[in-house]
């Protein structure tokens, strides 16, 4: 059986999604005799992150690893993952999308869609670059021209904290930062590493307003289609990859200070009180606008799942 | 302008239309990004859907000027083979019109079934149904067979429409 | 098997007549409908998402910009101040031919509209002032591949789309010096034919007030250029609002000049979006034939392939550039750029050669296949708009043919001549 894989990284080592994609071949093909027989389509060569998940619902893809905006276009109540400055650490993240709130969500979007998630990992901790100067407060923000996804929800974050926002396509992005068409954007530390964002950022705020993530998806049917065994080697496999790719960009999180100081940016951190000032913003103004998106029901049972993690 | 003694009424009121139709919409696609480029410019912001909205408003334009770059004879094709065997010639353009009908007639098909599949998704700016956008393609295959119908012996004899041309000499 | 099915399909669907841009599609969903395990409607999918593209709206753009520009009479103008500078050497015409597509390239993005345009007036031009007719017709044609090399380009526009490691503004500066050399060596050819012929220039060298004169007419068209590589150089806006700003002026012109009204203004704008489908629609159903080919791993095979047969890198270009030159004889010149970029950038890439220096080699010698036989869209435009024989037109082109091809190995040979240029401006990988 064929399993057409595709993601949108590089094809090379050192992009998390592939080394986690060469990770998951060897596992399955190793685990099933090689009756599955993995073919790993990197660097968005069989179309973006919408198409993917069309194509997982078409059949012409079999799994795919796919960033949350797109998801959200399709599945909606996903976007409640975009609630800023929720998660206080990466452990935090982790136990929840991987617990009860994470099975749930999963669960409520194969029923509508068809697509099976395995397990979230991370695309970076989305944090604040600019051309401009440094940005300790949200007084900071006034005035620049940050790049925003095209989706609106991230023009309400960014407008909340004061600047304006710039909906721009990520393809455009490298151009409209190289011609100053924006003087900032928000990116994890991989994406602003693999795309080269820093050529011409001066100042990065480590805020992490947003955990962002990928998704380890598949077409349902082909799952269900599959022998028992192979769909547990499959899932164990799924795990494998996810650790992979959770550690790579983790280990590229928490070094993002040298990292990016590497790169020529002035790195400024956070203290949590900081934080919270970006967090009496943001927080109020994006949750009205995803509970008027998808409703109060997984906003609430999110912040019940925030709750239950810091009460252990 | 000069119309061929084949064309009747409602054909040029039917080509007119599409030529305003697809003139139109570039009108439109020039507007919206003209003013987001100036909207940034001269007041600091851009409106949040004008690259989506432009974006699929071209794809429209592409597939709904099908017909008319038909007739116009602006879609190259490789006459070799025609041109060396003259006898050849109507069957061979026969047997385009046959396949390009029925390829038309399957994209009018399964475009049909793909603005269905897009209803339940969303654009990413809009957040309007995906469905809308994807009506670009059975819409064009529907002008195009129109045309197609309109046009087809006179496609077979090469007696393509005049070609608008605005030029100095 | 779906393989075989598609490119047999493809290939009979072309030598049959139908529409280059039909026979891609028709082949792409044939292969997927016989063999049954693909969605059909995925084949939708890639048409719609192949031409949902930002950058790509540079294309409408630039011909609307060209097609404003002609109605406002500036391609005459050109002309006139292309004459009065080199009408009087040896060839004059010829040379006139030369630098007004050179030119008419700076608001132009495609070879098809030099040929249509300012390529089918010389063509005229040269024929009444003796020039043999052949000739004259393979100049404008051998001239018109200048159009998509100097910048603004569609060409490049498409490949940086399909390719993103490289932009358009970085292809765009790649195109100068390229585009000056294609100049040089069709003016230097034009110089010893004219010699060896007897074809002479005008009576005598304009006089200073007579350049003056032509260089104000032609003012307004040749500022676009510098509005379109400015602006983007400038950082003030992308290639695709450059191409809205050029629009706009252009526009401004016209209105300034009293040269449209509105039934002139929506003609011009139809047939800018009638030439716009026409190109879209071969880029949405290329899409469905490149993205087949990825699905069924011909292009990663074809490069495991070549990876095996050497690792010197200049071998691999040349491996690479003829392989393209081939396909560029026998496809029309745009599907070849979106079927072969997918398949042939990864295999560059993988050899370290450098992304701009592989697009202009790819985006050069498929131009170059846009006046080739038996497959040249520009020899069809001039044989057609100049009454010629396709074969006779053939034969003239060689000597015109070979110095683009030596412009070729030298863009092939010296990496330095394409990366130069955007590398001063930032545009460098
Ligand atoms: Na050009
Ligand atoms: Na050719």
């Amino acid at each position: 059986k064929e399993l057409r894989y595709a993601h949108f990284q590089a094809a090379d080592l050192s992009s998390p999604k592939h080394a986690a994609a060469l990770a998951f071949e060897g596992c399955v093909e190793a685990k099933t005799s090689g009756a599955i027989d993995v073919q790993i389509y990197p660097a968005s060569q069989l179309g973006n992150g919408a198409e993917i998940l069309e194509g997982l619902q078409l059949g012409s893809v079999q799994m795919g690893v796919v960033h949350d905006g797109p998801i959200s276009a399709t599945y909606k109540p996903f976007s409640v993952l975009a609630l800023p400055y929720l998660f206080d650490d990466q452990a935090m993240a982790w136990s929840i999308v991987d617990g009860p709130f994470g099975e749930a969500l999963f669960e409520d979007m194969r029923a509508q869609t068809g697509i099976r998630v395995f397990a979230l990992a991370d695309n970076g901790v989305r944090n604040f670059t600019n051309s401009k100067r440094a940005i300790a407060s949200p007084d900071d923000m006034e005035g620049l021209k940050m790049r925003v996804m095209t989706a609106p929800v991230w023009v309400r974050l960014v407008e909340s904290l004061g600047a304006s926002a710039t909906p721009v396509a990520w393809p455009e992005l490298p151009g409209a930062l190289q011609q100053g068409v924006v003087d900032g954007q928000e990116n994890g530390v991989t994406n602003i590493l693999n795309a080269s964002l820093y050529q011409h950022q001066s100042h990065v705020t480590l805020d992490g307003h947003v955990f962002s993530w990928h998704a380890y998806m598949m077409n349902d049917a082909f799952f269900e289609s599959l022998e028992p065994a192979e769909q547990t080697a499959i899932e164990q496999c799924v795990v494998i990859a996810k650790t992979i790719h959770r550690g790579m960009t983790a280990a590229q999180d928490a070094n993002a200070t040298t990292l990016l100081a590497e790169k020529g940016l002035t790195v400024t951190p956070l203290s949590p009180e900081q934080k919270a000032a970006f967090r009496a913003l943001a927080q109020p103004a994006v949750r009205e606008f995803i509970v008027g998106e998808i409703g109060e029901e997984w906003p609430d049972r999110l912040d019940a799942a925030v709750d239950a993690y810091r009460a252990q | 302008m000069p119309e061929s003694r084949d064309e009747s009424r409602a054909e040029r009121i039917f080509t007119e239309a599409n030529r305003v139709l697809i003139a139109l919409v570039l009108a439109a696609v020039f507007l919206i990004v003209f003013a987001n480029v100036l909207g940034r410019y001269a007041l600091g912001t851009s409106i949040p859907w004008a690259e989506e909205v432009a974006r699929h408003l071209m794809v429209f334009g592409a597939f709904a000027g099908a017909g008319l770059a038909l007739r116009e004879g602006k879609l190259v094709a490789i006459d070799v083979l025609l041109e060396r065997v003259p006898a050849l010639r109507r069957p061979l353009r026969w047997g385009a019109v046959l396949l390009m009908a029925a390829f038309m007639g399957l994209l009018l098909w399964y475009g049909a079934m793909f603005v269905g599949f897009g209803w339940n998704k969303e654009t990413m700016a809009t957040q309007m149904p995906r469905g809308i956008p994807y009506l670009a393609i059975p819409v064009g295959a529907a002008l195009f067979l129109v045309h197609l119908a309109l046009f087809a012996r006179r496609y077979v004899r090469a007696e393509f429409a005049p070609d608008h041309a605005e030029g100095d000499d | 098997m779906m393989g075989k099915t598609l490119v047999i399909l493809f290939v009979a669907t072309l030598v049959l007549g139908v529409p280059v841009a039909f026979t891609m599609g028709i082949a792409g969903l044939a292969a997927i409908l016989a063999d049954g395990t693909l969605n059909p409607l995925i084949a939708m999918q890639r048409m719609f998402g192949g031409i949902d593209s930002f950058p790509l709206m540079a294309v409408p753009f630039f011909v609307l910009a060209a097609e404003l520009m002609t109605a406002c009479g500036l391609t005459a103008a050109l002309l006139r101040f292309a004459d009065a500078l080199v009408g009087h050497l040896k060839g004059g015409l010829g040379h006139v031919n030369v630098l007004v597509s050179m030119l008419f390239a700076g608001i132009s993005g495609s070879a098809l509209a030099d040929a249509a345009g300012p390529g089918a007036i010389v063509l005229r031009m040269m024929r009444r002032a003796g020039y043999d007719e052949n000739y004259a017709g393979a100049l404008s044609a051998a001239t018109a591949t200048i159009g998509p090399i100097v910048p603004p380009s569609i060409l490049m526009v498409i490949y940086a789309i399909s390719d993103n490691r490289v932009t358009v503004a970085g292809l765009f500066l790649a195109g100068l010096v390229p585009g000056l050399l294609l100049g040089l060596a069709l003016a230097l050819t034009n110089h010893v034919v004219s010699v060896r012929n007897g074809y002479r220039g005008r009576e005598s060298r304009a006089a200073g007030p007579e350049i003056a004169a032509a260089f104000y007419g032609a003012l307004p068209a040749l500022l676009m250029p510098g509005i379109i590589l400015g602006g983007i150089l400038g950082g003030v806006f992308t290639a695709t609002e450059a191409g809205a700003v050029a629009v706009a002026y252009a526009l401004l012109l016209g209105l300034a000049r009293r040269a449209l009204g509105l039934s002139r203004l929506l003609a011009v704008f139809a047939r800018a979006a009638t030439i716009t489908s026409s190109v879209l629609l071969i880029v949405a159903m290329a899409s469905v034939f490149g993205w087949l080919l990825t699905y069924l791993r011909i292009p990663q095979e074809l490069a495991a392939w070549l990876a095996g047969l050497t690792d010197d890198r200049l071998t691999v270009l040349f491996l690479l550039a003829g392989f393209a030159l081939v396909c560029g004889l026998v496809i029309d010149t745009l599907p070849a750029l979106i079927i072969l970029t997918p398949v042939l950038g990864p295999i560059a890439h993988q050899f370290g050669i450098d992304p701009l220096h592989f697009a202009m080699m790819l985006v050069l010698n498929l131009t170059i296949g846009l006046v080739t036989p038996p497959v040249g869209p520009v020899l069809f435009v001039i044989a057609t708009v100049g009454r010629l024989r396709l074969e006779r037109l053939s034969r003239a082109i060689l000597p015109l043919l070979a110095a683009e091809l030596f412009v070729l190995l030298l863009i092939i040979l010296f990496p330095e001549l394409s990366t130069t240029v955007p590398r001063i401006f930032g545009y460098a990988n």
